[in-house]
C-alpha cells in the first residue's frame, strides 16, 4: 500500500506523518507529495490542513496538485481531508470568495455563528455522533472525543454524505463526510489522543480491504 | 464547547523551569521528559513557553518541537520570542497546533493578522499578561516592561486583528499557588468572544470550578500539576461533579 500526504508547506506535516506511519506495515510506504514530479498513484491520498481556504488552494495550485488529486480519486485512490483538508474537498467557502475548491465532494463551507456561550474559532474536544449504522470506521460508535480547532465547516448538498455530527450551542454541525472513496474529517486525529490513533488505523484498514 | 484543562511547560530552551511572578527562573526537569508524562496521561492540549528566548535574542527551539510532536498526539501550542510569519511557520511545521505572541503582537499588532491570514485564526494565541490585580498595567518582555496601551481597547480589538484564542496571565500569580486573579477573568471574557484561557496561580481543583464560571473557556496550570498531587484527569473530574463538561477520553 502506497501512502501519501500533501505537504502544502503551512501545514502540520510532522504530526500527521508519524499518526499515519504508524498502523503501517513493512511492505507498505509513505510519501510526502511536494510537487507533481515522478509521482505514483496512491493508494491512499492525506490532505492534512491548517490555514485559510484561500492559502491552501493557492498552495494546491502552485504545486499544480488540483487536476492530479481529481484523477487520482477518479482512479480509486482514497482521498482523506483532515481539518482545512476537508473544506478544500468542498466547491467554494465562505472564507476565501470567489475561490474554486476541489468539489471531490458536494458541498460548501460557511463560517460557524456564534452561538450563546460558544465562542469562535471552536476549539477543543468534542464527540462526533455517527449518523449511519455500519460505517468502515466502527470505532466512530464508540464514545470519546476528538479535537477540533475551526472557524469554517461543511454543508454538504446531500444528508447522505454525513457521517458524524457535533454538537456546537443549541445546533450540530457535519464533522465528518463519505462520498464513496472520498472522506472528510473536520476534526484532527492525529491530535486526538487514542481515540484519533484508532481511527487512523481504522483508515489505513479501509484502504486495505479494498486493495 | 468542553473546557480545556492546559498543563504549561515553561522552559529556557533546554530544561523545564518553574518560576515566580515571571522571575527566577529554577530548572526542575528536562521539556522531553515532561511531554512524555504529559502524553501517557492523555490531556487535553498542552502549553509550551520558552520564558527566555526573547532575551535570548532567538525563537523557541526547533529541536525541541521536532520532540514534542514526536511524543505528544494532542495539541500543543508554543510561544517564546515568535516575531516574525517565518518563525510560526518554523513552529506550524515542527508540529505545533498554535502559536503565542505576547511582545511581538503588542508592539506589531499586524503580525497577528499576518500569521492568521496563512495559517487561520485558530492558530493565534494572543498572551495579555497583567502585572497586578488592581491595575490594568500591562507587561512585554517577559514581564519587565510596561507598555503604553490601554489593555482593555486592546483586547477587544483582538478578534479583528485575527486572533484566535486570549492567553490571560497574571504576573503577580504566576507560580505562586495563590488562586486566580477572578475579576480580571470575567472582565477579560466579556471583553472578548475569544474564547479567554485563564493562566496564573490556580491552587487547586476549585480555582479551575471558579475560573470557568467566570467564562474561561480553557484554565492553564504549571506549578499545580508540577509540584501537586492535583492532575488534569482530578481537574476534569471535578468540574464534571459541577455540571461543567469536560473531554471525554476514548
Amino acid at each position: 500500500m502506497l501512502v501519501s500526504i500533501i505537504d502544502l508547506g503551512i501545514n502540520n506535516l510532522t504530526s500527521v506523518q508519524r499518526a499515519f506511519s504508524l498502523p503501517l506495515k513493512t511492505n507498505d510506504k509513505l510519501t510526502v507529495i511536494e510537487s507533481d514530479l515522478k509521482l505514483n498513484r496512491p493508494d491512499l491520498l492525506i490532505l492534512p490542513g491548517l490555514g485559510s481556504f484561500g492559502a491552501g488552494m493557492t498552495a494546491l495550485k502552485e504545486r499544480n496538485l488540483v487536476d492530479r488529486i481529481k484523477i487520482w480519486s477518479s482512479q480509486g485512490t482514497k482521498v482523506v481531508g483532515i481539518c482545512l483538508g476537508m473544506q478544500l474537498l468542498a466547491s467554494q467557502s465562505q472564507e476565501s470568495i470567489g475561490v474554486d475548491g476541489l468539489s471531490l465532494i458536494d458541498s460548501s463551507i460557511e463560517r460557524l455563528k456564534n452561538y450563546q456561550k460558544e465562542r469562535v474559532p471552536h476549539t477543543g474536544w468534542a464527540e462526533a455522533n455517527c449518523q449511519i449504522a455500519s460505517p468502515p470506521f466502527p470505532s466512530l460508535h464508540s464514545p470519546g472525543d476528538f479535537y477540533f480547532v475551526h472557524s469554517y465547516h461543511l454543508i454538504p448538498s446531500s444528508a447522505e454524505y454525513t457521517l458524524t455530527k457535533t454538537p456546537f450551542g443549541s445546533t450540530t454541525f457535519v464533522s465528518s463526510v463519505l462520498q464513496k472513496n472520498i472522506l472528510g474529517v473536520q476534526f484532527h486525529p492525529e491530535k486526538s489522543g487514542s481515540k484519533g490513533k484508532t481511527l487512523i488505523s481504522e483508515i489505513i484498514q479501509w484502504v486495505r480491504d479494498e486493495d | 464547547m468542553k473546557i480545556r484543562i492546559i498543563p504549561t511547560i515553561l522552559t529556557d530552551g533546554l530544561t523545564v523551569v518553574k518560576g515566580e511572578q515571571f522571575d527566577n527562573w529554577r530548572t526542575v526537569g528536562t521539556a522531553e521528559a515532561s511531554a512524555r508524562l504529559y502524553a501517557s496521561k492523555d490531556v487535553d492540549e498542552l502549553l509550551l513557553l520558552d520564558v527566555t528566548a526573547r532575551s535570548r535574542k532567538t525563537i523557541i527551539d526547533k529541536n525541541l518541537l521536532i520532540h514534542f510532536s514526536r511524543v505528544l498526539d494532542v495539541p500543543f501550542s508554543v510561544g517564546g520570542g515568535i516575531s516574525t510569519l517565518e518563525d510560526a511557520k518554523m513552529c506550524f511545521r515542527n508540529g505545533a497546533e498554535k502559536v503565542v505572541l505576547g511582545t511581538s503582537a503588542i508592539l506589531n499588532p499586524r503580525l497577528i493578522t499576518e500569521i492568521a491570514k496563512v495559517f487561520g485564526n485558530q492558530a493565534v494565541i494572543v498572551s495579555v499578561d497583567f502585572k497586578k490585580d488592581d491595575s490594568n498595567d500591562v507587561r512585554i518582555e517577559s514581564g519587565k516592561m510596561a507598555c503604553n496601551i490601554d489593555s482593555f481597547d486592546f483586547i477587544e480589538k483582538l478578534e479583528s486583528l485575527g486572533a484566535g484564542e486570549v492567553l490571560l496571565q497574571s504576573i503577580q500569580r504566576d507560580g505562586t499557588l495563590t488562586s486566580m486573579d477572578f475579576g480580571r477573568i470575567a472582565k477579560v471574557s466579556t471583553l472578548t468572544k475569544l474564547p479567554v484561557i485563564a493562566s496564573g496561580g490556580a491552587s487547586s481543583v476549585e480555582d479551575f470550578l471558579q475560573a470557568v464560571q467566570n467564562g474561561a473557556s480553557a484554565v492553564s496550570a504549571g506549578a499545580l500539576f508540577q509540584f501537586t498531587e492535583v492532575t488534569p484527569k482530578k481537574v476534569q473530574n471535578f468540574l464534571n461533579s459541577n455540571g461543567i463538561h469536560t473531554r471525554v477520553s476514548g
